[in-house]
């Protein structure tokens, strides 16, 4: 880690807040860094950072440097709860691991959850190549709107091989079987067109 | 606000040390903010001298502002709330400093703010004025360049920020 430069100040034995001297370290015209710390910045605070920014800015990072493309892919789970869809669809294709499940509902219910947020008009195979090893998805819905349709016809080209959806509605439970890849669309078009889907508020954890 | 002296037998005080050598002599309630030193208090560590040997003295100084402005006895919320304004417009040398010690710390408020600043001089910016900002150096021929930008053309659409502000 790079030296600062020495601050040359001895500390009273019980300084009191008007004994602390404030450094103000402007450079020059624009305040800019001396040093590259950012790219050595543990992950923990660049998850940090990049949670508080548009994915749009965090995609650019990619270009800053080899180092941040790696960065930048593995950062996907915080676009889930910070993003735009299309972005999502993206960042799920180029970060498919072990935890594809957990980031698919992650995904799905942010979709849901986020009512000015609808699914492109076209998923085309592009956008997020089907993820076929997800058979069975839980997933907590806390509002929606008229555009639920677009929600199914997206999840449906995303997990051809859902085998058992369990939806909750607000309090409404709702466990959907499948037997067959085919019958995937037909049950969830019926199966939501019964259960009653409000507009409630929308439920930000964060 | 001082306390009443009267009382300055019930408080206590730690002694933090910088990288730098430099000594700082702190209420313990005030330190505690930092979920680090609290765990080396409540472990009996806190007797001799605490050795932060991350931090830096010049760091160590506004970490030390920023948790006597936080402490719960000392300062309203209008005040904190000036104070943080201030506080990020420190240097981005020093608010990245301030975020690894925060980090080293476990002052996860600190942390946030400081991250909040880093955030703002990300946004919406060009790639060439962040790599100018933070120092970064590409190490990216232009056709690889060129190729990353292709796989993501929505994140560098619209009016972006050129400037070093």
């Amino acid at each position: 880690m790079p030296r600062r430069r020495k601050f040359l100040w001895k500390t009273p034995k019980y300084p009191n807040s008007h004994e602390i001297a404030i450094t103000e370290t402007t450079v020059g015209g624009h305040d800019i860094a001396c040093v590259d710390r950012i790219s050595n910045l543990p992950v923990k605070i660049i998850r940090e950072i990049f949670f508080r920014v548009h994915p749009k800015d965090a995609a650019r990072a990619s270009v800053w440097s080899k180092r941040w493309l790696r960065l930048w892919a593995s950062l996907s789970d915080i676009y889930l709860e910070n993003g735009e869809i299309g972005m999502l669809f993206l960042r799920i294709t180029v970060d498919k691991n072990s935890s594809c499940e957990l980031l698919v509902k992650k995904w799905i219910n942010f979709a849901i959850e986020n009512k000015d947020i609808i699914f492109p008009d076209e998923l085309t195979e592009t956008l997020l190549p089907p993820i076929h090893d997800i058979k069975n998805l839980e997933l907590q819905i806390y509002s929606s709107t008229a555009t639920s349709q677009k929600i199914l016809d997206g999840f449906i080209w995303i997990l051809p091989g859902l085998r058992t959806l369990s939806l909750t509605f607000g309090s409404i439970a709702k466990i959907i079987e499948f037997q067959r890849e085919d019958d995937v669309e037909v049950i969830l078009a019926r199966a939501l067109a019964r259960v009653k889907i409000g507009s409630q508020a929308k439920t930000n954890k964060r | 606000m001082a306390e009443a002296s009267s009382s300055i037998t019930e408080k206590f005080f730690l002694t933090l040390k910088s990288s730098d050598g430099d000594e700082f002599v702190l209420e313990e309630s005030i330190a505690i903010q930092s979920i680090t030193i609290k765990n080396m208090v409540e472990d009996g560590c806190s007797s001799s001298v605490i050795p932060l040997s991350k931090v830096d003295t010049e760091t160590l100084i506004k970490v030390i502002e920023y948790m006597k402005m936080h402490s719960s006895t000392s300062s309203n919320e209008e005040e904190i709330e000036n104070f943080d304004k201030k506080f990020v417009s420190n240097s981005i040398n020093t608010i990245l400093n301030i975020l690894e010690a925060a980090n080293f710390l476990d002052i996860n408020n600190l942390l946030e703010l400081c991250a909040e600043a880093v955030a703002n001089r990300i946004k919406n910016k060009t790639p060439e004025a962040v790599r100018k900002i933070f120092n970064i150096t590409s190490d990216f021929t232009p056709e690889e360049e060129a190729e990353i930008r292709n796989e993501t053309p929505w994140a560098f659409e619209g009016n972006l920020d050129h400037s070093l502000d």
